[in-house]
C-alpha cells in the first residue's frame, strides 16, 4: 500500500474520530489547556522575574570620584579608554558642575547645606565617571581594568572609588539572582512535569474508553499503524486546539495581569509582553501541545497493542 | 490446512482449558464444534487467532506454525482469518459501511475497490439502506449480519464464527446460517462453534464436540446428539 494512501486514511480517521467522540475530544482539550496555560504562565512569571531582576542589576554601578582640580581632559581621555574594555556597556561623564546642580536639587529642602554651601561659595565637589557592566557578575572585571589605568593609579586625581563600598552590596544581589532564577527554574519543570504527567493521564482515560475499538481492530488483522495512527492524530489535534484556546485565555489574562505587574515588577507590563511577542508564544504553545498529545496517546495506546 | 497437533492450554489459574486437542481441517469443509459452555471451544478459536498461546503442542495453518508467527507478521495472518464473535466486535464509532470499508482498507484495497465492493457485501447480508446507521442503531440479527460482512469482504481463506446466533432470535439465526453456508459453498473454509443444537441440527456437517477440554466425538456428517 502506498505511504500517501495509508496516511491519508490514517488522519481522516484521526479527525473523525475526534469530531465524533466530541465529549472526549472536549474534556481532553480543557485537561490540555489547563496544562498549557499554566506552563505559559510558567513562562510569563519567568520573564517577568527576569525583567526585575535585570532592573535591580541595572541600577548597579560603579562611580569614580575625582579631585576637584583634575582637568577635565583627563577625565575624558580615561572616559574613552574605558567604554573599550569588553565587559562595560557605558561610561557617564558627571561633570563638577553637573554635580553640583544635581547635588542642590537632591538636597534643596535641606536648609542646613543650603546655607553651608552660600557660606562655602564654591563648587566643593569634582567631577566623576559613572560605569555600568553588562551583567552585574562583570564588576570584579571591570574594575581589575579600571585600576591598572595610570589616570586611576595617580593618587593625585582619584579620590574615591565607590565599587568597594558597593562589593558586597552587588555580590549578595548576584547570589539573589541567581537563587531566584534557580527557584524559577525548578518550579517550572515541576509545574511543568505536573502538567505533563495530568495530561497523560486524561488522554489514558480517554484512549482507555477507545479500547474495545482497539483489541477488535487487533483481531480483525489491523496493524500497529492503522489501530495506533488515529489515536495520534487525534493527540496532536488535541495540541493544536488546546495551543488555540491556550493562545485565545491569554488575551484577557494577561490584560488583567498585567495592569499589576506594571506596578509591582518594576513596569513590565505581561500584556504588551504577550502582544509583542505573540507569534513565538504560539508556536512554543503549538509545539508543546502537539508534543504532549501525540507522545500521551503513544504510550497510552502501547498497552493495549500486545494482543 | 489447519492443524492441531497435541494442543493442550492451561491458563495462570492452573485451569486447563483445552488438553492433547489432535484435529485436522481442510480446506472447504465446515466444521461445527459443539460442546457445553465453558468446554473449551472458545479457547480453540482463541489459538488459532493467536489471540492465546499454547501452553503445549502446535497449530499449524498451511504448514505455518502459527505461534512462531513474528508479531508483525499476525496482522498478515488474520487478515486470511474472518471473524464473527458473539458479542459482534463492531466499531461503535463507525457506520455500517465504514466498519465494512475498514476491513479492506487494512489489506491496502483502493479507494474504488471499497466503493465497489462493500455495498456488495452489504447486499449480500440484508444491509443496503443501512449503510449510514451506526451500530447501536440495529438489531442484534443485522449487527451480527454486519459482523458477517466484515468478516467475508476481503475474501479470506477461513471464516470463524463463535457463537454467531447465541444472542439472535429464530429467524435471525435461520438467516446468519444461510449466509455461511453460500459463503462455504463459494470455497471459504467455515468453523462454527456453537451449542445450538437446533443450528447443528439444521447444518448436518462435520461436527466435532468438546468436553471438559478435550475431543470427544468427531462426524463426518453429524447432529447434536450421537446417533
Amino acid at each position: 500500500m502506498s505511504l500517501r494512501l495509508d496516511l491519508q486514511r490514517i488522519i481522516r480517521e484521526g479527525m473523525i474520530n475526534f469530531w465524533r467522540n466530541k465529549l472526549v475530544s472536549f474534556s481532553t482539550i480543557v485537561v490540555m489547556t489547563m496544562a498549557l496555560l499554566v506552563m505559559t504562565s510558567l513562562l510569563f512569571l519567568n520573564a517577568v522575574l527576569g525583567f526585575s531582576l535585570q532592573q535591580l542589576q541595572d541600577r548597579v554601578d560603579v562611580n569614580i570620584y575625582f579631585f576637584p582640580d583634575v582637568p577635565e581632559s583627563e577625565i575624558l581621555v580615561l572616559q574613552e579608554r574605558l567604554e573599550i574594555i569588553p565587559e562595560v556597556r557605558d561610561v557617564q561623564y558627571i561633570s563638577r558642575e553637573q554635580a553640583f546642580i544635581d547635588f542642590q536639587e537632591r538636597h534643596k529642602d535641606d536648609e542646613l547645606i543650603n546655607r553651608s554651601l552660600d557660606e562655602l561659595g564654591d563648587n566643593p565637589l569634582g567631577a566623576s565617571l559613572n560605569i555600568r557592566a553588562f551583567e552585574s557578575t562583570q564588576y570584579e572585571a571591570v574594575i581589575t581594568a579600571v585600576e591598572s589605568e595610570p589616570v586611576v593609579v595617580n593618587s593625585e586625581f582619584v579620590e574615591r572609588i565607590n565599587y568597594y563600598d558597593n562589593k558586597n552590596l552587588i555580590e549578595r544581589l548576584n547570589q539573589f539572582s541567581d537563587v531566584v532564577r534557580l527557584v524559577a527554574y525548578a518550579v517550572i519543570i515541576f509545574f511543568g512535569i505536573v502538567a505533563l504527567l495530568v495530561v497523560l493521564s486524561t488522554m489514558r482515560i480517554a484512549i482507555f474508553s477507545a479500547k474495545n475499538e482497539i483489541v477488535i481492530k487487533r483481531l480483525v488483522g489491523a496493524e500497529h499503524r492503522y489501530t495506533r495512527g488515529p489515536f495520534v492524530v487525534m493527540g496532536a489535534l488535541y495540541g493544536i486546539a488546546s495551543a488555540l484556546l491556550t493562545m485565545i485565555a491569554l488575551y484577557p489574562m494577561t490584560r488583567w495581569v498585567g495592569v499589576y505587574t506594571k506596578t509591582f515588577f518594576g513596569g513590565m507590563d505581561v500584556f504588551n509582553y504577550y502582544l509583542m511577542n505573540a507569534f513565538q508564544i504560539f508556536i512554543v504553545t503549538l509545539t508543546l501541545g502537539i508534543i504532549i498529545g501525540v507522545v500521551s496517546s503513544h504510550i497510552a495506546t502501547r498497552k493495549y497493542l500486545k494482543i | 490446512m489447519i492443524e492441531f497437533d497435541k494442543v493442550s492450554k492451561t491458563y495462570q489459574d492452573k485451569n486447563t482449558s483445552v488438553h492433547d486437542i489432535d484435529l485436522t481441517i481442510t480446506k472447504g469443509e465446515f466444521v461445527t464444534l459443539i460442546g457445553p459452555s465453558g468446554a473449551g471451544k472458545t479457547t480453540l478459536l482463541k489459538l488459532l487467532l493467536v489471540e492465546e498461546q499454547p501452553t503445549a503442542g502446535t497449530v499449524h495453518f498451511d504448514g505455518v506454525n502459527i505461534h512462531n508467527l513474528r508479531k508483525a507478521d499476525i496482522p498478515h495472518y488474520r487478515q486470511r482469518i474472518g471473524v464473527v464473535f458473539q458479542d459482534y466486535k463492531l466499531l461503535q464509532n463507525k457506520t455500517v459501511y465504514e466498519n465494512v470499508a475498514f476491513a479492506m482498507e487494512m489489506v491496502g484495497k483502493s479507494d474504488s475497490e471499497i466503493k465497489a465492493d462493500v455495498p456488495y457485501a452489504l447486499e449480500l447480508v440484508g444491509l443496503t439502506d443501512k449503510g449510514f446507521s451506526f451500530p447501536t442503531q440495529l438489531s442484534g440479527g443485522e449487527q451480527q449480519r454486519l459482523a458477517i460482512a466484515r468478516a467475508i469482504i476481503n475474501q479470506p481463506d477461513v471464516l470463524i464464527a463463535d457463537e454467531p446466533t447465541g444472542s439472535l432470535d429464530p429467524d435471525s439465526s435461520q438467516t446468519v446460517l444461510s449466509i455461511l453456508k453460500k459463503i462455504n459453498e463459494l470455497g471459504t473454509t467455515v468453523i462454527l462453534a456453537t451449542h445450538d443444537r437446533d443450528v447443528v441440527d439444521a447444518l448436518h456437517r462435520r461436527v466435532v464436540k468438546i468436553e471438559h477440554g478435550r475431543i470427544t466425538r468427531d462426524q463426518e456428517r453429524g447432529s447434536y446428539n450421537e446417533h
